[in-house]
């Protein structure tokens, strides 16, 4: 597989194929920094209501109610209750919490998993690297959402083994980023100066290799994130994720599955969670990798 | 690199990634399962007898090297196992299965082709802002959709409220079945097609050659279909052979959704019953599809194009 390039856009971060559209002209710069703040406050706003959803005056998430099934919008639930009564409010809510913690965890395991292989990569000789880079080929060929069922179907369910699944089909993307930006790190002058000066090669690679070579996973990580919230939700709407009675955005849509009709509060809020949680982890990466890259600030060439 | 040694070594190096993935996928169910797939198979009522005589029909009692070797040579004999549930050879049910997944694999992958490169095109050739913005937002919210979600949204608005198609496929070969999953299906990958091919369009409408052909009185529409759609597709057609493998795992959620009888569905089923070979053996012949594509289509662009046995880039 020659083209590493390709395969990042279809891997975690289906978005980093827009990292290539522009924002025209002089102004690219402050404009761009201006979207990174803006995706960083929304990041923020997510993560407050999800690290708040305990603090709320909310009902019990599990707790069910079957004289109340399915019922719309009123004073009493502001979104409804669902199937078994419970309160659509709370649960959507409470599914923040699941949706970001396995996004950032299972993202987590993938990166650390990535900068250990990448760097033992780019330092392990042209062995150890051929071996890991083929190691992850052969990772790469499986499409994220199958290699998943796979874990899945031996562990079973459950959030732990979303971690996992999701952990064990990522690294790869991280450790192929990560090596080549050590690699060309590496090769320039400030390292060959610490160098001279006498610093030693662990603390070469600590400070120097080691923060600069992470910005370009810094970017994709971000959508990456993205990307893991969209597989749990999917694994979960297949049942394999997060299992009942625990609210996760994927398994409530799963649950109302055929009920559009007749109860649109059990579909769309889920729906739309997933999708605007998504689309600002998105925004982030995209304005992330905008803001970092040296080469933004002029003008387009067209 | 000649073109026969660039044939060779991405054919080695396709051997070696599907040697590779049948290895992880026997190291995921040999060291992963708790207890062992004889307990799994049998469940939790089995005599200690039968689970003997089956880990010994299993060659669960060999060691693992030796459960390795044996996998393989199964394998080789385009032996998959058994299903645990079903009781039949995996082989059969997964061939029973896969046409109606490539129907609608190869349905989706026709409509992002088409709509893809056409909104690439239309990005390259109207260079207006507002056109940017909103293709740069409507990709965007493509791409953080789930499937699943767009599957209810579509199957309410076509199915249920205007009543124009039917809710769901049967895999039939009816094609108003086959236009909602095909669409749902598609609909992230095109806006990822539509960002590379206009990106790899507008770079090779900056080249000299365009310019050239500019001066001999050809308009930039012209150009750009008479000669740098051509050169531009590379990437493109690397992208789709990659999309193709996408597709083939992602339908599994659009045939759930539309109960469509296809790989990925009965594989969601074989999952939730822990059928451990028949959902292996599913996974190994797509992600093997999914290589064999990638290499084909890699080798016909590196016998076509000089430029991609160079390995110098796409974009070169």
């Amino acid at each position: 597989m020659d083209s590493p390039g390709t395969y990042l856009e279809t891997n975690l971060a289906p978005g980093s194929a827009f990292l290539e559209s522009d924002v025209a002209g002089r102004q690219a710069k402050r404009s761009s920094n201006r979207l990174l703040i803006a995706a960083l406050l929304m990041v923020m706003g997510l993560v407050l209501i999800a690290l708040c959803v305990p603090l709320l005056p909310l009902q019990d998430p599990i707790a069910t109610d079957y004289d109340h099934m399915a019922e719309p919008p009123a004073a009493g639930h502001l979104l409804g209750t669902d199937l078994h009564g419970r309160d659509q409010l709370s649960r959507l809510l409470w599914a923040s919490r699941t949706s970001l913690l396995v996004g950032v965890v299972a993202i987590g395991l993938a990166l650390l998993a990535g900068i250990i292989a990448g760097g033992a990569a780019a330092y392990g000789g042209s062995l150890v690297d051929s071996f890991l880079m083929r190691m992850a080929d052969i990772f790469l060929s499986f499409p994220i959402i199958l290699g998943a069922i796979a874990i899945m179907a031996v562990l079973g369910p459950g959030r732990r083994n979303v971690f996992i699944a999701i952990a064990f089909f990522g690294w790869p993307v991280f450790a192929r980023l990560f090596r080549s930006s050590v690699l060309s790190v590496k090769k320039l002058n400030y390292i060959a100066a610490a160098r001279v000066l006498g610093a030693s090669d662990a603390r070469i690679f600590f400070r120097h290799v080691l923060p600069n070579s992470l910005t370009p996973l810094v970017s994709y990580g971000t959508m990456a994130v993205g990307g893991a919230i969209l597989a749990e939700a999917g694994l979960s709407f297949i049942n394999l994720g997060v299992q009942r009675p625990n609210p996760s955005w994927g398994l409530m849509l799963s649950e109302s599955m055929g009920m559009f009709e007749q109860s649109p509060w059990l579909v769309i809020p889920p729906g739309v969670a997933i999708t605007v949680t998504v689309l600002i982890f998105i925004l982030l990466g995209d304005a992330a990798t905008r803001a970092l890259d040296p080469f933004n600030s002029g003008p387009e060439t067209r | 690199m000649p073109p026969n040694r660039f044939i060779l070594h991405r054919l080695l190096q396709m051997l070696v990634v599907l040697i590779g993935t049948v290895t992880v996928l026997f190291l995921v169910i040999y060291l992963m399962v708790p207890g062992d797939a004889a307990q799994v198979a049998l469940g939790d009522h089995a005599t200690p007898e039968a689970l003997d005589t089956l880990r010994h029909e299993l060659g669960l009692d060999q060691p693992l090297w030796k459960q390795y070797g044996i996998y393989f040579s199964r394998l080789a004999h385009l032996d998959l196992g058994t299903s645990y549930e079903l009781k039949r050879s995996v082989g059969s049910i997964i061939l029973d299965h896969l046409p109606a997944t490539i129907y609608l694999t190869v349905a989706a992958l026709i409509l992002e082709t088409v709509f893809g490169i056409g909104w690439g095109m239309l990005l390259t050739l109207r260079r207006s802002r507002r056109l940017r913005a909103i293709s740069l937002a409507t990709g965007a919210l493509l791409l953080a959709l789930p499937v699943f979600f767009l599957g209810l949204v579509l199957q309410y608005i076509f199915a249920s409220r205007l009543g124009i198609l039917p809710i769901s496929g049967t895999g039939g070969w009816n094609p108003l079945n086959l236009i909602l999953p095909a669409v749902t299906l598609a609909a992230a990958q095109t806006a990822i097609i539509a960002a590379v091919s206009r990106s790899s369009l507008s770079a090779e409408m900056e080249k000299s050659y365009i310019l050239a052909a500019r001066a001999r009185g050809l308009t930039r529409s012209q150009a750009m279909w008479r000669h740098a759609f051509r050169n531009s597709f590379a990437p493109v057609a690397t992208l789709l052979a990659i999309d193709f493998g996408t597709l083939l795992g992602g339908a599994m959620i659009t045939e759930i959704v539309f109960s469509w009888p296809g790989l990925g569905r009965m594989t969601y089923f074989a999952a939730e019953s822990r059928d451990v070979p028949l959902v292996v053996g599913s996974v190994l012949v797509l992600v093997t599809i999914f290589v064999i594509v990638n290499t084909g289509v890699d080798i016909i662009y590196g016998w076509l194009d000089p430029r991609v046995r160079a390995g110098e880039g796409v974009n070169g």
